[in-house]
């Protein structure tokens, strides 16, 4: 509103030094509408991994094996009480794609039915034959990261809401590429990965 | 307009939100792009925080996707709709932000949690102001958006709307004219 062909009136500029005290001229972010399609409708295709279902597997945080799944469909709706403060919150950064980034917030980790939060924004689309999937470790676990679910996604931006294995303390999220029918093992190529705070 | 405040733009309102209710997410699309800006920036006046700003505005737009289809425009416009749900949210995640200030390493210093007496009457002042912007004719308040809220110049709005740049610049002025007339009659205390 200031450049010099905007130069405004001073009736116009006590307006809006008056809309400035009331309303600050901030926007929201590009992608905000994207995040509220997101929530709105699921964006990807999820395998949450439940009690048997779950795979608890030791691998090297940094290594790799091939990795499998089978696909199967599912929808895990957004649910719980969003108002609810979470316990931990870790920034995701892209590592095999680094436009990748995030956050992942930590509910009732301590408690049996807690649950991690994954937003990303600039997912790619998953390689052909491959799927993604979400990995936590807990502190003092070594390299024994825990998968908690898989996903395809259908846009680039994705909300997810997962169990937790158990109760625990976690450190990390990572979001690993894997093989569709692969192995249960992660498959050492991280997508993206944060740690808790 | 009538007794309940309706007019050509609470029409198209209500007929975007019985489509949102319909499950067209295109018609949310065209409510977010009318006043999403204006509910981040209000979100942001209560919150001082960009993250609790875009949460909040998540929280409306999905709250009104959800519940689309109990809105009734014959008693409340939609506008007044969503700054009421937007400054329930903001004063609940602005007091979530007091009680963990230690939980985000990259959240500004929260220092002591805003008495709620001024926290009130911030928000009465600032949702006035946004209710009488959303009330400006659309041409006027698309111009605005781009002007203040994306820092435009005439010259760009000129090219992005795709309007003569006399056009932009009478549409801005009759803007803040009407916003200033609308500031009146809203009663404000902050001189529009």
């Amino acid at each position: 509103m200031t450049n010099a062909d905007d130069i405004p009136s001073a009736a116009e500029r006590d307006t809006l030094a008056g809309l400035e005290r009331a309303l600050p001229p901030v926007s929201p972010p590009i992608d905000m509408f994207d995040r509220i399609l997101a929530e709105i409708r699921p964006e990807a295709t999820v395998i949450p991994f439940r009690g048997s279902a779950r795979r608890r597997i030791a691998v090297p945080v940094a290594g790799a094996l091939a990795a499998a799944a089978v696909v199967l469909i599912a929808i895990v709706a957004l649910g719980g009480n969003r108002s609810a403060s979470p316990d931990a919150r870790a920034a995701i950064a892209g590592k095999s794609d680094p436009a990748v980034q995030g956050e992942a917030r930590l509910y009732g980790e301590a408690n049996p039915g807690g649950t991690v939060r994954v937003s990303l924004r600039a997912v790619p689309p998953a390689p052909s034959g491959h799927h993604y999937e979400v990995w936590v470790l807990r502190r003092n676990a070594g390299n024994a990261m825990e998968a908690v679910g898989s996903f395809t996604p259908n846009s680039h931006t994705v909300q997810l809401e997962l169990p937790l294995p158990g109760p625990g303390d976690y450190a990390a999220v990572d979001i690993s590429v894997e093989e569709n029918g692969g192995s249960p093992l992660h498959s050492d190529t991280s997508l993206a990965s944060g740690l808790f705070s | 307009m009538d007794e309940t405040g309706r007019d050509g733009k609470a029409d198209l309102d209500a007929a975007a939100v019985a489509r949102v209710a319909g499950g067209e997410d295109a018609a949310l699309r065209e409510l977010y792009d009318r006043y999403g800006r204006l509910v981040y920036s209000f979100a942001y006046r209560l919150t001082s925080d960009p993250t609790l700003s875009e949460e909040c505005v998540q929280d409306v737009f999905v709250a009104l996707w959800r519940r689309a289809a109990d809105f009734d425009p014959t008693r409340a416009k939609l506008t007044t709709w969503l700054f009421v749900v937007a400054r329930n949210r903001a004063i609940e995640l602005g007091r979530q932000k007091a009680r963990r200030p230690e939980l985000r390493d990259d959240l500004e210093p929260v220092g002591s949690a805003p008495d709620p007496a001024d926290l009130v009457a911030v928000a009465d002042e600032s949702q006035r102001v946004a209710e009488a912007m959303a009330e400006l004719p659309e041409d006027q308040l698309a111009v605005l958006r781009l002007a203040y809220f994306d820092g435009l110049s005439h010259s760009e709005i000129a090219e992005v709307i795709g309007i003569p740049l006399g056009t932009v610049k009478g549409r801005v002025r009759l803007a803040l004219e009407r916003l200033r007339s609308l500031s009146v009659s809203y009663n404000l205390q902050t001189e529009l």
